[in-house]
């Protein structure tokens, strides 16, 4: 083929190829540069700032959060709030409801990262590792008196640490519970669940709430996420482990018997007993409860606050236990780390403060989705008693001191989840390897990527 | 002579000034960031920091990755099963559509409809068609006494789901084809008529030859959409189950966007984009003598 008929060959793939309407292999960068450009002006707003005077906080910073309108809402509560106490400051509210971490990464990259940015804690450490966020450890020495208060569920500090320094301050926490309609387990004439029920208790209760019947309408006792950490409560209270730290992971400790245990819980729950659907589906999973299609389910401490208005009696247990081994569950953080090159530290800092203070925590807790870590406000009679709260709504609030950070915090935790775990599972529930062999490739996976960033 | 060629730089002139926004957007939008996305390829890039210089380590690191054969051979399946499923269920409804019945008209537009709607609609409202519990396809199946499959949740048939799932597009060629039909001199069927063609010989020696140009655009278009599949995979099966809907597409978006590998997602992106130039290549050689055209002013096309 001669240069000029390759020439026009590539003309006629250019062409075919807009025509498909996507520019093959440009898709990554040029998205980068269209991001970047709009955003340069929200640096000029910020340059204009006058510089924070000695105790007096004053300027403008820019906030970034995701979440449904109701989050939305409140987070405009908290920035009036903290606006009316601190006056002649401004908070531009940047809400990304979408790829919040790309859109974030882009903005760092392009140098006009918010200054102040709500994450969990592994985006932190995302950010961390290349300083591109704020070590706070010397303003947490400075404000010791709020910081240090019993008042918090202190030892969630450490998942908000990147190599022992504070990075962050903290919003609260999502742990996760047993949910069962109490309706499906009075039909099915099951007592409910204790705080001394096992896994096999657990097992037992579900035999006799699945129904299973070929026809209309298909029961099943509970039903397994398709998102990997949705299985971390069960290998947790089995006794295992993802890593020896999942806020400041070294070593790969998935591959234990207590582990394979958990795994092979799952696939006979699935398989063996089919008292869950042998496929993940999505949809059935995020309405099965609610629509009473399940009898139980382990969902994060979120929960409440939609099923609140549901029709049929339900209540929130601890996770049943395995005998021999401790209380165990796992939880999601959130909190709010400091850009490290905002124009305006004090503000930032004080605005990020503003969450952990009481006024911010009382805002926070008004919806119900998160439980905040100031244990007074979360364990208020307000905030647990309302109407439709179940009876024991508490547990929320108590389930933090033995729960587990439910992700890694490690730079890549999403690869990691995502390719080195789903898969594997995916597998299992298929039954198309054993325990010991999705534990052993999960461990060999997370292994090489956990290399990949040390 | 003199002022011939004024003329013809005028005309010259006039060209590029009227070509300029596609030359720009294309120099701009498409050709710069395609280049650096090259020098990208050649780097490590978390986004977060500077490139830094790896030479060809993203290009080894892809080679002996087990997902990216995956994803490429679900790619290609996906390729090589959906697009002449396409042409032919297309070709077919737009032949049925091309008689001069009572009523036509309204079916052209019910079976152009779901062209219009947005990609990720019709992977939303696939989700609950594929629902096993809940679908109405295997509601319907149940009817029939029959426990249907779990869609695309088994890794057995997700991707044969999809497959089947393409067919709801085949709206946007019917509309070519239906152009292309209406656009053969009804003489050629009277005369073959008369020397007595029947419809089989009358599809093969006058409607297929007519519609070849069409064809032949629906065909590569076709490949390079198939083999850019993206919107199922991230919206209906987040590649899975166990990988088998990992469309090549998807783990590029993965590993730029979400993974923090731009480098490794740049060099993939490259990779894909000389596959599709060497199918759409293949498929050009293939087609050549195939292809029909009234009249050939711009040559040939390879």
């Amino acid at each position: 083929m001669s240069l000029k008929k390759a020439l026009s060959a590539l003309m006629v793939l250019a062409l075919f190829t807009m025509a498909a309407g996507c520019g093959s292999g440009s898709g990554g960068t040029s998205s980068q540069s269209d991001a970047a450009a709009p955003a340069a002006d929200s640096v000029e707003s910020t340059d204009a700032a006058a510089p924070a005077a000695e105790g007096e906080l004053s300027g403008e910073i820019v906030y970034s959060t995701w979440g449904s309108m109701d989050e939305k809402k409140v987070n405009e509560e908290i920035i009036a709030a903290f606006e009316a106490k601190y006056p002649g400051t401004k908070v531009v509210l940047e809400y990304i409801p979408e790829d919040y971490v790309a859109k974030i990464d882009t903005m760092f990259l392009g140098g006009n990262a918010p200054d102040v940015i709500y994450g969990h804690p592994h985006y932190f450490t995302g950010w961390a590792s290349q300083g591109l966020i704020m070590d706070l450890t010397d303003r947490f020495e400075a404000d010791k008196e709020l910081f240090d208060d019993p008042k918090f569920a202190q030892h969630m500090y450490d998942s908000f640490k990147y190599e022992g320094k504070n990075v962050a301050t903290i919003n609260g926490h999502d742990t996760f519970l047993l949910y069962y309609n109490k309706d499906l387990f009075d039909e099915a004439g099951v007592s409910y669940p204790t705080d001394e029920w096992t896994w096999d208790d657990w097992l037992e209760a579900a035999k006799k709430l699945t129904n299973n019947e070929s026809g209309e309408a298909k029961r099943y006792a509970t039903v397994f996420g398709d998102f990997a950490p949705t299985w971390f409560p069960y290998i947790y209270s089995h006794g295992g482990n993802i890593f020896d730290s999942m806020d400041a992971p070294t070593q790969v400790v998935f591959n234990s018997p207590e582990t394979v245990e958990a795994l092979r819980f799952i696939q006979d729950a699935i398989q063996t007993h089919q008292v869950a659907p042998s496929y993940m589906n999505k949809d059935l999973i995020s309405g099965s409860f609610e629509t009473g299609q399940v009898a139980m389910d382990i969902e994060g401490s979120w929960a409440p606050a939609g099923r609140r208005h549901l029709e049929f009696n339900w209540d929130m247990a601890n996770l049943p236990l395995k005998s021999g081994k401790e209380r165990r569950t796992s939880a999601y953080y959130a909190g709010y780390c400091v850009n490290a090159q905002t124009k305006n530290p004090d503000l930032a800092y004080a605005f990020a403060k503003f969450f952990q203070e009481d006024e911010g925590q009382q805002i926070l807790s008004q919806l119900g989705l998160i439980t905040v870590i100031n244990e007074e406000i979360a364990g208020s009679d307000q905030n647990l008693k309302g109407e439709g709260f179940p009876e024991h709504h508490s547990l929320r609030v108590s389930s933090i001191e033995y729960a587990t950070n439910g992700y890694a915090n490690v730079a890549n935790w999403e690869e990691m989840h995502k390719k080195g775990i789903k898969p594997y599972f995916d597998e299992l529930v298929a039954g198309n390897i054993t325990p010991e062999e999705c534990a052993q490739s999960v461990q060999e996976e997370l292994e090489k990527l956990l290399a990949q960033v040390k | 002579m003199p002022r011939k060629r004024s003329l013809e730089r005028g005309n010259t002139l006039a060209f590029f000034a009227f070509a300029s926004p596609w030359i720009l957007g294309f120099v701009f939008l498409t050709l710069i960031p395609m280049l650096a996305s090259l020098f990208m390829s050649f780097t490590e890039w978390n986004i977060l920091s500077p490139p830094i210089w790896n030479g060809l380590d993203n290009y080894r690191t892809i080679f002996t990755d087990k997902l990216f054969y995956k994803s490429v051979q679900v790619t290609l399946i996906y390729t090589l099963f959906s697009v002449p499923l396409n042409i032919v269920a297309s070709v077919f409804v737009a032949m049925m559509l091309n008689t001069n019945l009572r009523g036509t008209r309204v079916f052209r537009t019910i079976f152009y409809l779901p062209a219009i709607i947005s990609g990720v609609v019709i992977a939303i409202l696939w989700l609950w068609i594929y629902n096993p519990d809940y679908g109405i396809i295997n509601g319907f199946l149940r009817l029939l006494g029959i426990e249907g499959p779990q869609w695309i949740y088994g890794a057995d048939w997700a991707l044969p789901s999809l497959i089947i799932m393409s067919l709801w597009g085949i709206g946007s060629n019917m509309v070519l084809y239906l152009a292309g039909l209406q656009g053969i001199s009804t003489e050629f069927y009277e005369a073959a008529s008369i020397d007595g063609a029947g419809f089989w010989s009358k599809f093969f020696n006058i409607t297929l030859p007519g519609i070849s140009p069409v064809l032949l655009f629906t065909l590569l278009t076709g490949i390079i959409n198939a083999l850019q599949t993206f919107t199922q995979a991230f919206v209906m099966t987040q590649g899975g189950p166990n990988n088998a809907t990992h469309f090549y597409a998807y783990y590029i978006y993965n590993n730029a966007f979400q993974w923090r590998k731009m480098g490794e997602a740049c060099a993939q992106a490259w990779i894909l984009f000389i596959i599709i130039f060497i199918i759409t290549l293949i498929a050009l050689k293939i087609t050549r003598g195939f292809i029909h055209y009234d009249s050939k002013e711009g040559g040939e096309i390879l």
